[in-house]
């Protein structure tokens, strides 16, 4: 993965966020004689949050003590591993860093107690806590807003986010339009972990052009992420239906969204009944082309949202990073490999009295077995060929 | 310059070189010895001598010339009926060789065609019967609309036999200078399913790497051109590690090509090739018997495929 591959190992490597990094490093720096033993960070998704922490320890040469999002994080848990953590030397004698990321994600019934226990923790702790989340103003962190040091960060810029992608293609060769990573630097909305992410999704072999972007555009994400939520974390359908009437993209790409996700979310038999709620909306969706019987949307769109999100018995509990649907970017390799095939068969099929499809079952196997065995012999047939 | 692919290059010349199929080849032969037929529909499995006999005729019916009088489209490539029509248009426009009343126009794969296309099909063939005649294959005669099988001289392809194929096989080898053991042809045949261009392209395949031929560089290419990954897809579908399974079946059918149906076949072939317990056996087969037909009822393949995965994760 290209987020992990290009994660920074110093303070100075982090982009766009030098007064925060300022601030955390003198925050560790003087620890001893500070009086809030946390610093909170809070910005939104991908402005570098977990990177900063992550780059401090790698510079500073400490150990991180992690409760990450997918553990429970209810009193008892949280107590039993960061009281010890907090407490003891470490087994090297080297420095430690304590870290809690997305605390706005512990939730009300599962992780109960966990706030609290967390605030405990960080009034006795003999070293620096890090604290990160996206919003926090929530009602409930204010235990721990009153005895930490608040560094907000603020969203890369586009041209932040350009800069260092433009970076990244030629570290990785990846070939590339200026005007489509640009554009790639503006839809994510200052998020550099997604512009990562969706420059390595785009980079398989082929250039980066606009036209690449157009199949694989991050707009107006926010929305569907709210709808998201609702499916996977809640259990009302009352409020699902009305942020489903207020989603501006079509039901089928929601179907393909929730598809996208609901592994991530949901597990043994949840996962099995969602996976069920899925495949009957998409005969429905196919069925209203089949039937031109539109009334057949309702039922594609309600399993889809309403069936998978009653599907689950258990809910779980931390924050999920929901990513696009691969779908299209599959569709779309699917359909550079058919292009291919299309190529070969117009070359090709009238001399193999072959369709496309017979060329792609009874010939490409054979053809790229022999390439790959025997050069000489591909090249004998290729030039009897052409 | 000669075609150095082996279908090709050992493709029969005339209708007494399709072998396995003398029952209809004797009958072709009366056609063009009298340079008289009706349009034809061949019906039978992939790879037993359709396309062979087809382009057989054409050769027998105007020799050097064939090339000009016999148009050949495939259905699934052609895209809609109205493309079809157009060619057939231009291509009736001239005249056969002055000795042959007519030209040939081949449409393979003519069962991919909608029952509303094969209508105005149906349609083309009247008006252009006064000088071409058709040829149409399928897989399945059930699927082609009954006006347009009334309308030809129905002829059903055979499986070949298995003596039948290992020989045109060991004439090959004999030509190549290959030595194939016994049980290596057997496993081409076994292999090959019966489909002549298959053990053909397996053979030649095999060739890229010995000359010397045993059951061991056969399972080489066999397990190389069929996508054996799937087995791995299902193990870890099976062993409950959904995500993996996942990752690695939407990687599978994009280097393959496949579509969801094919991808469903491979499953299921593979299923029955399992070490495992029986009751569970049918039970996946169950499983993948409904997702089929939701393949064809549906219209995303990775849903539906992944839907499957999700099932076989809780078979216990």
């Amino acid at each position: 993965m290209l987020t992990k591959k290009y994660q920074p190992n110093s303070l100075s490597e982090v982009i766009g966020q030098e007064l925060a990094c300022k601030k955390i490093l003198n925050f560790y720096k003087n620890f001893k004689n500070s009086r809030a033993k946390a610093v909170f960070l809070s910005g939104p998704p991908g402005c570098g949050k977990s990177s900063c922490v992550q780059a401090l320890a790698s510079q500073e040469n400490a150990e991180i003590i992690e409760i990450n999002a997918s553990d429970k994080r209810n009193k008892n848990s949280v107590l039993e591993i960061l009281e010890p953590a907090s407490q003891q030397v470490s087994l090297f004698g080297s420095n430690k860093i304590i870290f809690v990321d997305e605390i706005d994600a512990l939730s009300g019934t599962k992780d109960r107690g966990g706030v609290s226990a967390l605030a405990d923790i960080i009034k006795k702790t003999k070293f620096p806590v890090f604290l990160t989340a996206n919003d926090p103003w929530s009602s409930n962190l204010k235990s721990i807003r009153k005895i930490s040091e608040m560094i907000s960060m603020s969203k890369l810029s586009p041209q932040q986010i350009f800069n260092y992608l433009k970076k990244i293609c030629k570290k990785e060769n990846i070939a590339y339009e200026d005007k489509a990573i640009m554009k790639l630097a503006y839809s994510v909305g200052g998020d550099l972990r997604a512009a990562i992410n969706d420059l390595e999704v785009m980079s398989t072999k082929e250039k980066i052009t606009l036209d690449t972007l157009k199949l694989w555009g991050r707009e107006k994400d926010e929305i569907i992420q709210d709808v998201l939520k609702l499916i996977f974390k809640s259990r009302s359908s009352e409020s699902l239906n009305s942020a489903v009437f207020n989603l501006d993209i079509s039901a089928e790409d929601t179907m393909l969204w929730v598809e996208q996700n609901v592994s991530k979310e949901y597990s043994g038999e949840d996962l099995l009944k969602a996976y069920n709620c899925l495949s009957l909306s998409d005969i429905f969706f196919s069925r209203i082309m089949r039937w031109q019987h539109w009334r057949f949307l309702f039922y594609a769109s309600y399993f889809s949202t309403t069936g998978v999100q009653q599907a689950k018995e258990n809910i779980k509990s931390s924050l999920v990073y929901h990513t696009k649907p691969e779908f299209f970017l599959n569709m779309w390799k699917m359909s550079a490999k058919k292009k291919k095939y299309k190529e070969l068969a117009e070359k090709f099929s009238d001399k193999l009295h072959a369709s496309t499809k017979q060329l792609q079952k009874d010939f490409a196997p054979y053809l790229s077995f022999i390439e790959n065995h025997n050069k000489k012999m591909h090249e004998k047939i290729m030039n009897s060929l052409n | 310059m000669a075609l150095e692919i082996w279908t090709e290059k050992y493709r029969p010349q005339k209708l007494d070189d399709v072998k396995g199929q003398e029952d209809i080849t004797s009958r072709l032969k009366n056609f063009v010895k009298s340079k008289s037929m009706p349009h034809l529909l061949f019906s039978g499995p992939a790879g037993v001598g359709k396309t062979a006999s087809s382009i057989a005729i054409a050769k027998e019916l105007y020799g050097d010339s064939w090339r000009d009088n016999i148009l050949e489209l495939n259905a699934s490539d052609e895209r809609g009926i109205d493309i079809i029509r157009n060619k057939v248009k231009d291509f009736a426009r001239s005249k056969a060789i002055e000795n042959v009343p007519f030209k040939l126009i081949y449409l393979d794969e003519s069962d991919a065609l909608t029952k509303e296309a094969q209508q105005a099909l149906r349609r083309t063939m009247e008006n252009y019967a006064s000088n071409t005649r058709f040829i149409l294959s399928c897989n399945y005669s059930s699927k082609i609309i009954s006006p347009i099988q009334s309308r030809c001289a129905v002829f059903r392809f055979k499986p070949l036999p298995k003596e039948i194929l290992i020989n045109i096989l060991k004439k090959i080898a004999d030509k190549e200078g290959l030595k194939v053991t016994d049980k290596a042809l057997e496993f081409i045949y076994t292999a090959s399913e019966g489909d002549c261009r298959k053990a053909e392209n397996i053979l030649q395949s095999v060739s890229a790497i010995t000359k010397d031929i045993d059951e061991k560089a056969i399972e080489k290419v066999v397990s190389f051109a069929e996508p054996a990954e799937i087995k791995e897809v299902v193990s870890l579908a099976l062993n409950g590690n959904f995500e993996e399974s996942k990752k690695k079946l939407s990687s599978v059918i994009i280097k393959h090509g496949l579509s969801g149906l094919d991808a469903v076949i491979q499953i299921q072939k593979q299923i029955m090739n399992f070490d495992i317990d029986e009751k569970l056996k049918v039970k996946l087969i169950k499983i993948c018997g409904e997702y089929e037909f939701r393949l064809v009822e549906g219209s995303n393949e990775f849903v539906q495929l992944n839907a499957l995965l999700a099932e076989f994760s809780m078979v216990k």
